[in-house]
């Protein structure tokens, strides 16, 4: 991860055309800006929503403003190219998220044996299709700071939200995601917690 | 509260790191879009650009299109800028007519747009968030949408609070916005609350920027084109009426019951003032 003080210089660089410099900005932040691209608009569009936004980040880099966070400021951008997406993709597509670990082993998490893998996979998988259940502004909350990792903080910036939204936003979804976990009996076990959304 | 659900946040943690992001060392066939998205932009660069990537030579200004000035450029510019403050009661002069009765089909064929949000609008004009038309019409401080434009994609509620912006996509009667870094926006209408009778505007322009006090429906305003600029509204205070000073194409600037507004588009002067006009 670069410092602020790196990503200063290398977006006063790319300010001034050096192609490089921004590349070096993407190397740092690409990989949040992809994660982010895939829960808010669904595998499918993910790759091109983020190549759409970094280009047009580029073009936009006049106006980011000297002083703030380059990272947030990418990712909003990255956030509203996806969204656009995903409007567009409309009812015709179901919000999906494909999983790394649906196809192989997963990255670098072990697993003690077949039986707590097969437990493991049916709990994610239950959680995926609970989180295509959740409303988009509750999931695109809980998306934003538990998937792509984003700061709470972050997630107010990327969405344009208040912090306090993140923060009722986020209460009340992982709050749903729980009942619905509950409902159908799979995943961590804290039925009757859930009901304050 | 989040701490009673510290097994299911871990949970989606995991399920996070997952996320199948077409590695393409992990998937054979994947695009990796930091390298597409760099090739777009070197290949729309003149040679130098692409050259510069691998040699390290100097900088391509030429790299991309017109936009604000980086620091050092914008030193100069604010050097040399030419700062006005306008009054509203300067000579109001209402511009021709006609071309957009037939542009825009006022009267007859009302123009339907049915396209999507253009991509990166919100960001680039530092819109606020996202709300639904009828959201964004209840929060206006005035009616907002002109009729000759047809139906916005999008709306917008930003700070302070009572500024709302719809959007709309460059069509064939709309002209794109030129080097606004979106992807074909063709109108931006902005409604500010709480703004004077006669606003007032600071300009911070090179020479070949032009403010022309005009007539809006028997309101005063003002026309600002040509190059790319800067601009920020004032109060009768002399206080900012909108945050930032950002950049603006073709746009025009008029005041009515107590409601600022803001129209900026690709239309000239004429056109862009009838459009204004059908806002009702």
């Amino acid at each position: 991860m670069g410092t602020p003080l790196d990503d200063r210089e290398l977006v006063a660089r790319a300010k001034d055309g050096d192609v490089d410099a921004y590349a070096a900005l993407l190397r740092t932040h690409g990989h949040v800006a992809r994660r982010l691209a895939a829960v808010v608009c669904g595998a499918g569009d993910a790759d091109e929503a983020a190549q759409d936004a970094f280009v047009k980040a580029w073009y936009a880099l006049g106006r980011f403003r000297e002083g703030s966070a380059f990272r947030p400021w990418l990712l909003r951008i990255v956030a509203n190219e996806a969204r656009n997406r995903r409007r567009a993709a409309g009812r015709r597509a179901d919000y999906e998220l494909r999983f790394a670990a649906d196809r192989s082993a997963g990255d670098g998490v072990t697993v003690a044996t077949p039986e707590a893998a097969l437990l493991a996979a049916t709990t994610r998988d239950t959680l995926r299709v609970a989180l295509a259940g959740l409303p988009p502004r509750q999931r695109d909350v809980v998306t934003c700071r538990y998937l792509a990792g984003l700061s709470e903080q972050e997630t107010a910036q990327v969405l344009g939200l208040a912090r306090g939204t993140v923060k009722s936003r986020a209460a009340r979804g992982l709050a749903r995601l729980r009942a619905d976990l509950d409902d159908r009996a799979v995943g961590p076990d804290r039925r009757g917690e859930g009901d304050d959304g | 509260m989040a701490d009673r659900h510290d097994d299911l946040v871990a949970a989606l943690r995991d399920l996070g790191d997952r996320l199948d992001l077409g590695d393409p060392a992990v998937t054979p066939g994947a695009a990796d879009p930091v390298a597409a998205a760099l090739r777009r932009i070197t290949a729309a660069a003149p040679a130098t650009a692409a050259a510069h990537t691998t040699t390290g030579a100097a900088p391509p200004l030429a790299a991309r299109p017109p936009r604000r000035p980086g620091p050092a450029r914008r030193l100069v510019t604010v050097a040399a800028a030419l700062v006005l403050v306008v009054s509203a009661a300067a000579l109001a002069l209402p511009g021709p007519r006609g071309a957009l009765a037939r542009a825009l089909g006022i009267g007859g064929v009302r123009v339907e747009t049915t396209a999507e949000v253009p991509a990166g609008v919100a960001a680039a004009y530092d819109l606020g968030r996202p709300v639904t038309l009828d959201r964004a019409l209840d929060l206006a401080p005035g009616p907002l949408a002109p009729a000759a434009a047809g139906e916005p994609a999008g709306a917008f509620a930003g700070r302070p609070a009572g500024t709302v912006t719809l959007v709309w996509p460059a069509t064939e009667h709309l002209p794109e916005i030129e080097g606004d870094g979106t992807d074909g926006t063709g109108l931006v209408v902005t409604a500010m609350r709480g703004s004077p009778e006669r606003p007032s505007v600071i300009k911070r322009a090179g020479p070949e920027t032009t403010v022309e006090a005009v007539t809006v429906g028997g309101r005063p305003g003002y026309w600002i084109s040509g190059a790319l600029h800067e601009m920020q509204l004032l109060d009768p205070a002399g206080d900012p009426v909108a945050r930032g000073v950002r950049l603006a194409g073709n746009t025009l600037v008029w005041a009515d019951g107590g409601t600022t507004y803001r129209l900026e588009s690709g239309l000239d002067r004429s056109s862009a003032i009838e459009l204004a006009e059908t806002i009702r």
